[in-house]
This record gives C-alpha cells, sequence and structure tokens, in this order.
C-alpha cells in the first residue's frame, strides 16, 4: 500500500517536502485546453529525479456535467490524452485514468459506458496515427476515476482495467463512503493542505500504473 | 413491384424529411432526453438536450417539441455547455467550442459570436433599456476544485471583471473567488453591484457562498446560520433562487 497525493498544482517546488511526508506517487492531470493543471515534460523529469511515481489523469473540460459524456467525445478525450502519454514518454503500459467527476446515478450510466466506448476508439486511433507517421507504438491501458457505481459499471463493460476511486462520501447514494473492491487507487481527504499545497490524499494498491523515467 | 416498393420508401422518407415538428402521441410517444425544460408561460417552453446540442421550442404545453437548433456545421459533435433562456423569444446557448449563439425571435435565426469561455454559469438582464449579460467563467474541474472567472457582456463585448483564485498563483488576494470546490450557482442582482456563488465540496458539511457588493469587482466569503443545521447533509448544495425569494 503506497501513499500519495492529487493535485492540480505543480509540485517542481515542493518534491523533497512531499517526500519527507513519505508520498510515493503524484497524481497530475493531462489537459490540452485547460492547461492551468496539466503535467509538463519539466515537471515529470523533476518528479522522477526524486524517485516519486507519477499517476496520470485525463480531465480537461467538464469532467463533472453529466451531459459531457457521449461517444464523441470520449473517443476525442482519447485520442489526446494518449497523444498526451506518448509525447511525455509515459512509460508502455501504465493507465491513463479518466475521470468521471460527479455523482452518476443510473441514468448516466449508458451515456459513461458509451464514453468509454468511444475512449477505447480513441486509444485505437492513436495507436493507428503513430503507425501511420512511423512512431512507434506505445501501448497504454484505459482507467477510469469516479464514484462506487462508475468503477462498478465499468469494471462490468469490460474497458477499463484500473479504477481510482474519488473521495466524496455521498455520492452513489453513500456507498461511495465504503473502499470500493479490488480498487488500484482510493481518494481519503480533499482540500489539504500539504508543504504549502492544496492536495487530495490518495492510497495505492501499491500497482496502481505509476511511472517515472 | 420491386420499383412500386422503392418509390414509396423513397416517398415516405422524403415526406418524413419535410416535417420537422413531432407531435406527441400517447400510443408511441416520442423519446426525448431534455436536461432541461424552461416554460415561459403555460404554452411556451424551451428545452436543451446538451450532449445533442440540440434546442427546442413548444407552443402547445409541451405536446410537440420542434428542433430550433442553431445549423452551423461546425456544431457537429459539439455539445451546449450552458444556456440562458429570458423569455419565449430571447435566449442564448453556449456550445463547448466558445461559441454563444443569441435569439430573440424564438429559435427562427440564430446570431453567433465567439466569447471568451467555452464553459460558464450564464445569466442576462435587462438593465436600463439595454441587455447586460454575466458569465462566470470555468476553467475546468480538478477533483472537486473549479478555479473560475467573472466576465461582463455590456456595450456589445464581453469585459474580464474578476479572476478567481488559480492554484498555481503565489501571493493571491484574499477577495478573490477561491479556486477549491465546484460553483454550482451564480446569480447577479438587478441593481448590477450584488451577487452571490454558491460552492459545493466533497467533504460532508462543508458548503460555500460568497458574496459581491461592487459588481463581481471583490468577494468575501459569508457564513449562513441557518445553513448550520444541514450540516449532517452528506453534500450541501444552496441554489441562488432561494436566497433571493426565501424569506430567510
Amino acid at each position: 500500500m503506497g501513499n500519495g497525493i492529487h493535485t492540480a498544482t505543480n509540485v517542481s517546488n515542493v518534491l523533497s517536502c512531499l517526500k519527507d511526508n513519505g508520498k510515493t506517487f503524484i497524481v497530475r492531470y493531462f489537459a490540452v485546453i485547460n492547461t492551468w493543471k496539466a503535467l509538463t515534460k519539466t515537471e515529470a523529469q523533476n518528479i522522477s529525479a526524486v524517485n516519486i511515481y507519477i499517476v496520470s489523469i485525463w480531465e480537461d473540460t467538464d469532467g463533472e456535467d453529466p451531459s459531457y459524456f457521449s461517444y464523441a467525445n470520449g473517443k476525442s478525450d482519447g485520442k489526446c490524452a494518449f497523444d498526451y502519454a506518448a509525447n511525455l514518454n509515459q512509460t508502455a503500459n501504465t493507465p491513463v485514468y479518466f475521470a468521471v467527476d460527479f455523482d452518476a446515478t443510473v441514468s448516466n450510466k449508458q451515456s459513461i459506458l458509451d464514453y468509454f466506448n468511444g475512449v477505447r476508439d480513441g486509444y485505437l486511433q492513436y495507436l493507428h496515427d503513430r503507425h501511420e507517421f512511423g512512431l512507434p507504438e506505445i501501448y497504454y491501458k484505459i482507467g477510469v476515476y469516479g464514484s462506487y457505481d462508475v468503477l462498478t459499471w465499468c469494471r462490468e463493460q469490460g474497458i477499463t482495467s484500473y479504477f481510482f476511486q474519488a473521495y466524496a462520501p455521498g455520492w452513489s447514494s453513500g456507498r461511495n463512503a465504503n473502499p470500493w473492491p479490488n480498487y488500484h487507487l482510493r481518494q481519503i481527504a480533499s482540500n489539504q493542505s500539504l508543504c504549502g499545497i492544496n492536495v487530495d490524499l490518495d492510497v495505492s494498491n501499491g500497482a496502481a500504473g505509476g511511472w517515472k523515467y | 413491384m420491386k420499383k412500386i416498393l422503392l418509390s414509396l420508401l423513397v416517398l415516405l422518407i422524403f415526406l418524413g424529411g419535410c416535417n420537422k415538428e413531432t407531435t406527441f402521441n400517447p400510443q408511441s410517444p416520442q423519446k426525448y432526453i431534455f436536461d432541461s425544460i424552461n416554460m415561459s408561460d403555460m404554452n411556451n417552453g424551451w428545452a436543451i438536450d446538451k450532449g445533442k446540442g440540440k434546442v427546442y421550442k413548444t407552443k402547445d404545453g409541451g405536446k410537440s417539441w420542434i428542433d430550433v437548433s442553431p445549423t452551423d456545421q461546425s456544431l457537429i459533435n459539439s455539445y451546449i455547455s450552458s444556456y440562458y433562456f429570458m423569455d419565449s423569444f430571447t435566449a442564448w446557448i453556449l456550445y463547448d467550442s466558445s461559441i454563444l449563439y443569441s435569439t430573440e425571435d424564438g429559435g427562427k435565426h440564430w446570431q453567433d459570436e465567439k466569447v471568451p469561455f467555452n464553459s460558464a454559469n450564464l445569466l442576462f438582464t435587462h438593465h436600463n433599456d439595454a441587455i447586460v449579460g454575466w458569465a462566470l467563467k470555468s476553467y475546468g474541474m480538478a477533483s472537486g476544485n473549479e478555479p473560475v472567472a467573472l466576465y461582463k457582456y455590456e456595450n456589445n463585448s464581453w469585459i474580464l471583471i474578476a479572476e478567481g483564485e488559480m492554484p498555481q498563483k503565489e501571493n493571491t488576494r484574499k477577495d478573490t473567488i477561491p479556486w477549491t470546490g465546484e460553483k454550482k450557482g451564480f446569480v447577479m442582482l438587478p441593481d448590477m453591484l450584488t451577487g452571490f456563488i454558491t460552492v459545493e465540496y466533497r467533504s460532508p458539511g462543508n458548503y460555500g457562498l460568497y458574496v459581491t457588493n461592487d459588481g463581481g469587482k471583490t468577494w468575501y466569503s459569508k457564513k449562513l446560520d441557518i445553513l448550520e443545521n444541514k450540516k449532517m447533509n452528506p453534500l450541501l448544495c444552496i441554489l441562488p433562487g432561494s436566497l433571493i425569494t426565501g424569506k430567510n
């Protein structure tokens, strides 16, 4: 079991403090529109240099809006996210987690599953495009970040192979207060101050798909 | 025989395509998924399917709905991130491509405008015989936190009124809108000076209410005693409408 953080802040200046606090991984964002929160190559190099793992999560626009979740947006996000991973030279066979950042109900289930069908096809498009341009095909995994119920639906669907449980005890009619069985990552607190930055606290099962250079 | 059947099929498709209006039939009702229905009166109203980027109107109290969406090709695969309906004729629709469409004739004609936000809480009001608009721009969520900025539409242009706090910046002023929490509600009162933003946090019992008294330039946190007894709720969301009209 590892302890880590999840943050929208560039951590380059606080890495030694995070290490002193026993953090072994840092969850950082991929984004191409709302780039204020996005992981950069320099930051990834800095994190790797202190032997901390990076966990990649894609959440760019409107991940909190149920209407955002559609096949088309999933495909676009999948393509962009894995292009982003390859451009950063993220380690092969590690995941990018895709955020479903709201309290989804059964009425949202099908559009979320459509979204992940799109993510899978966006990933295949990414591989196809790499092949077309003569670039090495770096294989990755698809992960999901969300509530207890979202993780359950995605596991049944079979596209995602990594599962990151969001912190929001009231979600999924309160089921989200309990650990989802077999999670890879789980947020256990939000909006904490650590080393002078705002973080969420996460735990991992020790095989959550972190990567470093 | 085949030719006759084919001709009939073509005719059916052609005639079907001519009639855009869909009539509600209790035997085989047309199925819609609306994110929102906004009735201007007993008969006239608007509805939105955000995911498909569609805008609908009814003139018969919801029995039938007409697709009045803007028809630009650039909107294919776009979704509606926000909208505002003033009355049965006047509406604004914001697509995720940062194009804001407005109509003053109930959706027959739409004006498009590139705006400095692709996701926002929108609000429009009449003020001194002119239309004034407000947009609380979202910079996107990050695990329940959402930086924002406030824009005002006046004299045909959008002006940045206030940048909210960003996590990367140091020495942020204390009178800005914090980046933590999801911005659930936003309203400016007709005086154009007073406004409210409601914030929802993932931690049970935590809520936020921010107030401006200077037209959105500065914001301060407001604690409400009435909300203290709601602290056991897993999530607490306070809509501005109830704050304006409620006796408390």
